[in-house]
């Protein structure tokens, strides 16, 4: 944030840090963690605009502060604004009465980062299998290289899990995590 | 004067109804709590892994796959391979008639009132994953003319199918035909047996697929980043569910797609090869004229001469070795031969070449 | 005769906090504005209210110029104008008033609670709760984000949300109200608490002309900041919501709202 100034003591004394969990990846547009939890009303509307139902609404198990809030679910689908089937116009923002997602330009999202388990992934244990780069909608977030194993890169990935959905391992070789990630700028 | 004091309340009285009022609350919210979780109308959201949009629960029976015209080559017989060029002419249309007339016609596998499956691959909703529009229009045509009834069918494996057809075109073109245009993913998995599978035993796929009476396929030559080439054999992954294919991955690929196609074989290829994607695929490769379109009966006669084609024109545009291939060591290719799928011997072929005007 | 002209003030009131509430909940349906309870965007200005620019401050462990700008307005507008907020914007109000209208004549037990030190402890609460957990959701436990939320769900849903613990919190103030009028509003909401601490121009505000006056205590009767009005300090006037109720309820007209007290 510009000209913002990290009240160091105040973190010192916070029971829960107020950084966003690693495992939590929200979807594309949101405000940062905190206001976040200021502007979501938690209504939903943002999980009835997804075509992909890739927006799930949160339970207990990323905290109780997280109830019912989105996030991007990337075992249901990948974030169809990063994918294309969202297109130009982001459903799940423009849905949000509340402005907790804003309608960022797609140049700027990055919802987070795959992770990706060597030890599981089949290409690395003598599979044919690529298909996370053929699902990924970058050219060069996900590299081949000459005997066939994938190479993530993860400062061009921009976190919208269609490697994690469609990784056919069991159990599945990738996780979307948010480190990474990029969030709008409010107010 | 009398000095009136505002009303005050007692303390005591104000809190014992507060907190009557919030032991209750509590009591309400902890059996709220206990009690599933309560979400917008409409949607259960899990966190499990959920096949994708519209797919069905298994059906538990097992299908026999009905005997039809698509008995495996055993021996004898040249398989008849047409390759013809367009030259100066663009009426794709016309390459393809030409090209499906030089094996014998689509009398030959269409008959009047059959439902022909018209397969696609639109893996996903890139157009140059898919054939020219034009290439397919052409096929649903000529089964129309023929009397039977096209279905357009897919299964993507990449996103909603419905999508991916509506972007590239297929829908709507088909629709201005009057062909039907069906997403394989709506309908109701079926498990059929693969007895002479090496690696695939049993395999899951669609009643439309299950119930056709011929099938036609109609793949775009591509490369491919794991299965070398991407043509009328691996066309037949877009007949089976996600997570189907998925699992071929996870057994031996090469060997899967030849032991798919020994249950659901194309009864007729139709290779778009006006622009080829080299280098990789089946996305993110570059395209490539190269102006032909070729046909056969045999998939696998149609897939090792259209690779043949596809290695001749990366050699000639300069690839770097160490990304070329050799037509003749595609896996699923010579696993599909040993299957009986086809021939990929090119002295068992006999290769009709056409150049329109 | 005095009865309605209160309820001609009364109706007004209700009906601006319903307005203000309708148009904050369909805004974002018009795309024209966007935001919730605590914070406001429209044609690119966010205006956010004190007390959640604290929490934020408090939660996120991170200050910006942008988002102390934003108070700005809401709080120089508060400095001016006071709890008129409370009397004339706020849906919690609105729906308290209605309630105690119900049972206004047969209930005379209404009031603030002794040595109010309650509402300081709520307020800490408050911010303990935003400093060392990082629990900042108005939606579900502040009142006025509570009702926006209900309202707001009902707007873009068709069907009221159906979170018992949130109807709970409301139902609660409504039956509370029944009895003891706004005591929430007046010695309670930490919302409140901040809002008068901060109204310190405190323009149009009720002045008593002693010469008319005769000491009936009316006005201190109904006014439901519970404001000794006859005698009342520069801050004990700075709960006054202007709603206008002493000024209907004097027999003598005593009651004038002055711009400059």
């Amino acid at each position: 944030m510009e000209g913002a100034a990290v009240l160091g003591g105040l973190r010192l004394i916070s029971i829960v840090p107020p950084a966003a969990r690693a495992d939590l990846v929200r979807p594309p547009g949101a405000v940062e963690e905190a206001y976040f939890n200021l502007m979501c009303i938690r209504c939903g509307i943002c999980f009835e605009a997804c075509p992909s139902k890739t927006i799930m609404l949160a339970g207990f198990e990323k905290g109780a502060a997280s109830v019912n809030t989105p996030m991007i679910n990337p075992l249901i689908g990948p974030c169809e604004y990063l994918r294309g089937r969202c297109e130009d116009a982001m459903r799940c923002a423009e849905a949000c009465p509340t402005g907790a997602l804003q309608n960022v330009d797609k140049a700027q999202v990055k919802l987070g980062t795959a992770k990706l388990n060597q030890e599981l992934c089949l290409a690395y244990n003598g599979r044919e299998c690529l298909v996370c780069s053929e699902m990924c909608p970058l050219p060069d977030a996900i590299t081949v290289t000459e005997d066939q194993k994938p190479v993530f890169h993860n400062t061009i990935c921009t976190g919208c899990g269609a490697c994690v959905n469609a990784c056919p391992a069991n159990p599945r070789a990738l996780t979307l995590l948010s480190e990474g990630e990029r969030r709008a700028r409010w107010p | 004067m009398q000095m009136h004091e505002p009303q005050k309340v007692g303390r005591r009285s104000y809190l014992k109804y507060g907190g009557v009022g919030i032991l209750a609350a509590g009591i309400a919210g902890a059996a709220h709590l206990l009690q599933k979780p309560e979400m917008p109308t409409g949607h259960s959201a899990q966190l499990t892994n959920v096949p994708s949009s519209g797919t069905k629960p298994l059906s538990t029976e097992t299908h026999t796959s009905p005997q039809r015209k698509t008995t495996l080559i055993t021996e004898g017989g040249k398989s008849l391979v047409s390759v013809v060029k367009g030259g100066s002419s663009t009426d794709i249309e016309a390459m393809v008639r030409r090209a499906v007339e030089s094996i014998g016609g689509i009398q030959t596998i269409v008959s009047a009132g059959q439902a022909v499956v018209v397969k696609p691959p639109v893996f996903a909703s890139d157009k140059n994953c898919a054939p020219d529009v034009r290439v397919v229009l052409a096929v649903v045509k000529m089964v129309q003319e023929a009397g039977g009834i096209p279905v357009v069918a897919e299964s993507s494996g990449s996103g909603d199918t419905a999508f991916n057809l509506a972007k590239v075109g297929v829908t709507d073109a088909a629709e201005k035909v009057g062909a039907a245009v069906r997403d394989l993913q709506t309908e109701r998995e079926v498990n059929i047996p693969v007895p002479n599978g090496l690696a695939l035993h049993e395999v899951k796929t669609y009643p439309t697929i299950l119930n056709r009476d011929a099938l036609i396929s109609v793949p775009r030559l591509k490369r491919h980043s794991s299965a070398t080439v991407t043509i009328s054999l691996k066309n037949m992954m877009g007949t089976i569910p996600k997570r189907e294919m998925g699992r071929f991955h996870s057994v031996n690929l090469s060997q899967c797609i030849a032991d798919l196609n020994t249950v659901i074989r194309p009864d007729l290829t139709v290779v778009d090869a006006t622009y080829a994607m080299t280098r990789t695929g089946p996305t993110g490769g570059d395209m490539i004229e190269m102006d032909a379109i070729i046909a056969s009966e045999d998939p696998v006669a149609a897939d090792r001469i259209a690779a043949q084609k596809l290695q001749e024109l990366e050699e000639s545009i300069g690839l770097s070795p160490s990304r070329l291939f050799k037509a003749a060591d595609v896996k699923h290719i010579n696993a599909a031969a040993e299957l009986g799928v086809g021939t990929n011997n090119p002295a068992d072929m006999q290769i009709i070449e056409k150049l329109l005007s | 005769m005095a009865m309605m002209k209160t309820h001609r003030f009364k109706a007004w009131r209700i009906v601006t906090a319903g307005v203000t509430l309708s148009l904050i909940s369909l805004a974002p349906l018009s795309g024209a504005a966007y935001g919730n309870s605590s914070a406001l965007t429209f044609a690119g200005i966010t205006v956010i209210s004190p007390l959640d620019l604290v929490l934020m401050i408090l939660g996120a462990k991170t200050i910006s110029v942008a988002l102390l700008l934003s108070a700005a307005i809401p709080i120089v507008g508060i400095m001016l104008g006071g709890r008129f907020f409370c009397g004339w914007i706020c849906p919690v109000g609105m729906i308290l008033t209605c309630s105690h209208a119900a049972t206004a004549r047969k209930n005379a037990v209404r009031g603030a609670l002794e040595k109010n030190l309650e509402k300081y402890a709520i307020l800490a609460a408050v911010l303990a709760a935003a400093l060392f957990f990082n629990f900042t959701i108005p939606s579900l436990y502040s009142p006025p984000g509570v009702v926006y939320r209900i309202v707001t769900y009902y707007m873009l849903r068709g069907v009221v949300g159906a979170d018992l613990a949130i109807l709970a919190i409301m139902a609660i103030l409504d039956v509370l109200a029944l009895r003891y009028g706004r005591t929430w509003c007046n010695t309670l909401c930490p919302l409140g608490t901040v809002i008068s601490s901060l109204s310190v121009v405190n323009l149009a505000r009720p002045h008593v002309d002693h010469e008319k006056c005769v000491m009936c205590h009316s006005c201190e009767e109904r006014c439901p900041m519970r404001i000794p009005l006859t005698r009342a300090t520069k801050g004990a006037m700075m709960a006054c919501t202007k709603c206008l109720e002493c000024v209907v309820a004097c027999p003598a007209e005593a009651v004038r709202i002055r711009l400059f007290g």
